[in-house]
């Protein structure tokens, strides 16, 4: 039976305000609330349920971040997975940590977990780059099914229905292969009490990426951070001419 | 037989202390979902049904404390009901409540999530 291997990334939650730096280097990140990544989530969940179904043997989460990210991984050993790998990369090191770095450490894992089923979700919500999936799948060489909306799994091979501009498509691939998440997979089960005193028990094993042999060292500088753009307040007009002058000198009617 | 390898093979006939060891067992290896609230007293089910609300609190969007405050409230104001037959219905109510709370997080981060990259 396969073996599978999901990526979770600790993440600001998704409910908090995001703050820019003073230094504008980056976002604060201390004493903020943080979670596992939704799309990740949804990731586990469709692991965990694979595995109910008994078609895999085994799930293996794995995050890469500093030590804090052992709590996200005890949140998905609470969903129904076997056990964790906590990919040490803490610091600055961590600041300018790519897909492109993660990429190689997922793949690095598979290999010498001799993993069938790569399942992660599409993108952080945090630096949104969407690449993980794919690079990690160029890197193994291995077929691709991203945004996955539905995911059969057959015994050699997958059928997936991808989320695509306006529309669903429909693709076959073998395995092993790499699946992203996208948003309508399924809906993620809550961590519940009891399972995450359970999820104790699990193992977590700590490694580094020199440990794999992965070169992590800064592909790019961050220059700066800055917030979106604020909304200029409106104004009340007295009239409706006043109005329609108002609109001409912005130029949104002739 | 010893008590150990009766709890272990699940040979316990005899009724009394060993039973509800046997139980004790049942409920934590072998029913991982249900928390085993058949095999548990009321007053334990109250308090795990008490512990799994409070847990759950600490993710409400207007605050842990308020959540806490009103959670406890809300088994004060029941603390004198004796029927079994009370007392389950509330029970059952607060398994209701926990299913729901956990559905409106649901909802309320797939929505989110929706309006952020989805439209």
């Amino acid at each position: 039976m396969a073996r599978v291997l999901v990526g979770v990334k600790r993440v600001i939650d998704y409910a908090v305000k995001i703050r820019v730096k003073p230094d504008k280097k980056g976002v604060i990140t201390d004493g903020v609330k943080h979670s596992m990544n939704p799309f990740d989530e949804i990731a586990v969940e469709e692991a965990v349920r694979m595995k109910e179904k008994k078609l895999v043997s085994e799930i293996i989460a794995v995050s890469c971040g500093p030590t804090q990210s052992q709590e996200v991984l005890r949140t998905a050993l609470a969903m129904g997975v076997d056990k964790g790998i906590h990919v040490e990369v803490s610091g600055p090191d961590y600041e300018t940590l790519q897909p492109i770095h993660v990429s190689k450490i997922l793949a690095k894992i598979a290999q010498q977990e001799h993993i069938d089923l790569i399942i992660v979700g599409k993108q952080a919500i945090d630096d949104d780059s969407n690449q993980t999936a794919q690079m990690t799948a160029a890197v193994l060489d291995w077929p691709q099914a991203t945004f996955a909306s539905k995911v059969e799994k057959g015994d050699k091979e997958l059928t997936v229905t991808r989320e695509i501009d306006g529309g669903l498509e429909t693709i076959k691939c073998k395995i092993p292969a790499v699946i992203s998440a996208d948003l309508r997979l399924n809906e993620p089960r809550y961590a519940t009490l009891p399972n995450i005193m359970k999820a104790k028990k699990k193992p977590i094993t700590k490694i580094t990426p020199q440990d794999l042999g992965v070169d992590i060292s800064p592909r790019i500088k961050i220059i700066s951070v800055d917030d979106p753009p604020v909304r200029q307040a409106g104004v009340i007009l007295p009239d409706v001419d006043t109005l329609v002058t108002k609109l001409k000198e912005g130029g949104h009617i002739p | 037989m010893k008590l150990s390898s009766c709890l272990k093979t699940g040979l316990c006939n005899s009724p009394g202390t060993s039973l509800y060891f046997h139980n004790i067992y049942q409920v934590q290896y072998n029913q991982p979902i249900n928390f085993g609230l058949l095999t548990m007293s009321q007053r334990q089910q109250v308090v795990t049904l008490y512990k799994t609300l409070l847990h759950l609190g600490k993710d409400w969007p207007a605050g842990y404390e308020l959540f806490r405050t009103k959670l406890h409230k809300a088994f004060i104001k029941n603390k004198d009901v004796t029927d079994p037959e009370k007392i389950q219905k509330l029970i059952t109510h607060g398994e209701y409540i926990v299913k729901e709370i956990e559905a409106l997080y649901m909802l309320k981060k797939y929505r989110t999530l929706k309006r952020r990259y989805y439209q």
